[in-house]
């Protein structure tokens, strides 16, 4: 009797030794009990209206800060689609796979209190893919934004922030035909801008690390709303000191990805040749070099742009494009015509202060001395870029034209 | 049975996954504190203090390969200093050891167990740690030789992968903007302090087939552990920028989260490397614990160092337990290192002094 204790208690205590083990995850929470954040939109609260200040995280009165209306699309789980063929099978079809959630706050942070404070599931911002602010907000400050994005371990570099014309809300309502997801069909618009090179890859973290450089100021892309369901990719908005000082247009992004060389080409020029009329040329390859050289005590750039283009539209029948010396001729009427849209951008650049070329990026790594002797803050660089010289040797070649010959 | 069965790669072995552990995580901030753009070229400085002391300790120990340290350092500068010191060694990798596990449990809690409490993740792996280091050395070597591919190749991976990110002017002038002597000197400190691990090979060299490669063995451990830094500095501080990369906690981390392969074929790096992590922490932490409870041993003269492992685990915990918030934890852990860095430089620098100078008398006599 005895020994049958002895020789069974060990194996009792290896088995409650083992008991831990049947416990499971500590941290476990299931997807369906999990609110996922797919989207958010900041907008500033108009003057005038004063809504309601929730007392999630303060006191009323006791801080002073303009209020922020933060719409989140939060994914409704079960409803958003897996895969193409998951569609309209399920009979009602009015069933929104996200949920549409409007709070007020004083900070991001106060209004994502505010926004748990009336859903039942712990938010998530894991998903978070798509962050639209209005052109107001940006404008106003994005310190609030850069450092509650930044410090939150669940928001990755690799979301992208738009800024919206006109009030950013309604993109987190658009109904979009292709994806039934409005902000999968924004993120899928941005990056296959990306892959065509309509856009370069402005991630959330690449803009913060071009506004912490002191060479380089940040952008981001500038989008508007057509018909209450399309996006318009509308140019890049650029900050200077922190704010959004300013936006281009469209072309102008093309001249951009010219000037960093971002390849793959993307844009198509069109322009009206004295000899052969209205022209419409694409772009297919980029390659850039800059050099730096100080010249009178400033730093000249230059930007050695070699593009690869093809014949896509050429209007006027009566006269044909059929020789070599033709294209030359093209390429040469073409070159001071790209000119312009490049000296359009830098032009605008300079006046408002924002290097989103990374040129001082260049001054700093090649002109050392330079840097150091004159730039002692990101603010000395933003007056600097204004007063530089910035040249363009440009390289165009039109390779092909097509199928029809004439 | 051959008696000394531990091959020069696997010595290798050991040094290389004792030191890649917790310091990977956070220190491409440091470097470009110190260097902003000549962040790689600052931490590739560091292996000349940190090769100092490796040297002396490899001389000494190569003079006399049947012993471990701690029993000729009793010949040759007297049982009182020599215990004393070797006490200070065991204080040295018991407190390192605690405030590294406070480091991975931070790292644990703010990044992926935000619920757990931090106690539970320092103390499951305190655990598995005591439970392993009740084994000998030759055991031990096998389990750093077992991990460290899995260490490596990962890393070397996502560092290949994270390269095409990089933006080169980021990393010009290699010298840096604002780079001051002062600023040098510090950086090239932190970055010596990284590489004390090197002092396990006092362990090792009693078990070693050819104990006089020691040298060689450790030289290489350290040229590949500095190539490995370097990597991964220039990875960070290449991606970000210098200023950006002051602004992040965990740089590498955040390296790790930032890539992707494959257009989203494979976008959460950030998984693979914590779980790569998490295997070298756990390494370095075996490393220390042992190495702790091993010079215990020799001090109290115990038979074997079983019961000193579970006998140092409580105080281990408890010194992981000391700092208030994470600004006390990294004080700390800089302070921490920086003395291991002075106690592992001197001490086998004095040991080989002495070494010599009887070497020599004794040949005159």
């Amino acid at each position: 009797m005895n020994t049958h204790i002895c020789r069974s208690l060990p194996l009792f205590l290896v088995l409650l030794m083992l008991t831990p083990l049947l416990t499971g995850c500590w941290d476990q929470l299931e997807i369906e009990d999990r609110a996922l954040v797919l989207g958010l939109s900041i907008d500033k609260v108009a003057e005038g209206t004063h809504p309601e200040d929730d007392q999630v995280t303060h006191l009323k009165d006791t801080i002073k800060l303009p209020m922020i209306r933060v719409t989140a699309q939060i994914a409704v789980p079960g409803r958003v689609p897996l895969g193409p063929s998951s569609g309209e099978s399920g009979g009602t079809g009015s069933q929104n796979p996200v949920w549409v959630v409007q709070v007020y706050g004083l900070t991001l942070d106060d209004a994502m209190n505010n926004l748990q404070q009336q859903i039942s599931d712990p938010r998530y911002l894991i998903h978070l893919r798509v962050i639209i602010i209005s052109e107001a907000f940006a404008r106003s400050s994005l310190e609030d934004l850069n450092d509650y994005l930044r410090r939150n371990s669940e928001v990755r570099r690799q979301t992208w922030m738009l800024v919206s014309q006109g009030e950013a809300y309604k993109f987190m309502d658009v109904n979009p035909p292709l994806q039934r997801v409005p902000t999968l069909y924004i993120l899928s618009m941005m990056e296959k801008a990306v892959e065509s090179g309509k856009f370069p890859a402005d991630y959330l973290g690449a803009y913060w690390s071009s506004e912490s450089k002191w060479g380089q100021n940040g952008y981001l892309p500038y989008i508007e709303m057509r018909d209450n369901k399309n996006i318009f990719i509308k140019g890049l908005a650029y900050f200077s000191n922190g704010v959004m000082v300013g936006s281009t247009i469209p072309i102008e992004i093309g001249a951009f990805m010219a000037i960093k060389g971002i390849d793959v080409g993307g844009y198509s020029v069109l322009f009206e040749s004295k000899a052969f009329g209205p022209i419409m040329i694409k772009v297919v390859k980029r390659f850039t070099k800059g050099s730096v050289h100080i010249v009178d005590g400033k730093p000249q750039i230059t930007y050695k742009i070699s593009l690869d283009a093809m014949l896509d539209e050429h209007l006027k029948e009566s006269v044909s494009i059929n020789t070599d010396a033709k294209l030359k001729v093209i390429e040469a009427e073409l070159k001071e015509g790209l000119s312009k849209i490049l000296n359009s951008l830098i032009d605008q650049t300079q006046k408002k202060h924002s290097d989103i070329l990374g040129t001082g990026e260049k001054v700093r790594a090649f002109k050392p001395g330079f840097w150091k002797a004159n730039i002692h803050s990101k603010n000395d660089w933003e007056l600097l870029y204004s007063k530089i010289n910035i040249n363009f040797k440009l390289d165009l070649n039109i390779r092909r034209i097509g199928l029809k010959i004439e | 049975m051959n008696n000394r069965p531990i091959t020069t790669m696997q010595a290798v072995a050991v040094i290389v996954s004792t030191i890649i552990g917790i310091g990977i995580l956070t220190f491409p901030r440091f470097m470009a504190e110190a260097g902003d753009s000549g962040a790689p070229m600052v931490t590739a400085s560091g292996i000349f203090i940190a090769f100092i002391g490796f040297w002396f300790t490899a001389s000494v120990c190569r003079k006399f390969p049947n012993e471990t340290l701690f029993i000729f350092s009793r010949r040759l500068v007297g049982a009182g200093l020599a215990d004393f010191l070797t006490g200070l060694i065991v204080v040295f990798f018991a407190f390192s050891s605690g405030i590294t596990m406070r480091q991975f449990g931070e790292v644990c809690v703010s990044v992926i167990f935000k619920k757990t409490p931090i106690e539970a993740v320092i103390l499951l792996m305190l655990l598995l740690g005591c439970l392993s280091i009740r084994r000998n050395i030759v055991k031990f070597t096998y389990i750093h030789a077992f991990y460290l591919p899995l260490i490596l190749l990962p890393v070397l991976i996502i560092i290949l992968v994270s390269l095409k990110e990089i933006d080169v002017l980021n990393l010009l002038p290699v010298t840096g903007n604002q780079l001051t002597p002062r600023k040098f000197t510090t950086g090239m400190l932190t970055s010596a302090s990284l590489y004390q691990g090197t002092f396990i090979l006092t362990l090792l060299v009693p078990f070693m087939k050819k104990p006089q490669k020691v040298m060689k063995a450790g030289a290489s451990a350290l040229l590949l552990i500095v190539s490995i830094y370097v990597l991964i500095v220039i990875v960070s501080v290449g991606m970000f920028g210098a200023q950006e990369t002051l602004l992040l906690f965990y740089p590498t981390l955040e390296t790790a989260r930032s890539i992707s392969l494959g257009a989203g074929l494979l976008e959460r790096f950030d998984a693979i490397f914590i779980i790569v992590w998490v295997i070298s922490i756990f390494t370095t932490i075996f490393s220390n614990f042992y190495m702790a409870a091993y010079a215990f041993k020799e001090l109290a003269r115990f038979q074997d160092h079983r019961l000193v492992a579970s006998f140092l685990l409580p105080f281990i915990f408890g010194s992981s337990l000391l700092p208030d918030n994470v600004f006390q934890t990294y004080d700390i852990a800089s302070a921490t290192a920086m003395f291991g860095l002075i106690l592992l430089t001197f001490y086998p620098f004095l040991l080989w002094l002495t070494a010599t100078i009887r070497e020599k008398r004794g040949r005159s006599a």
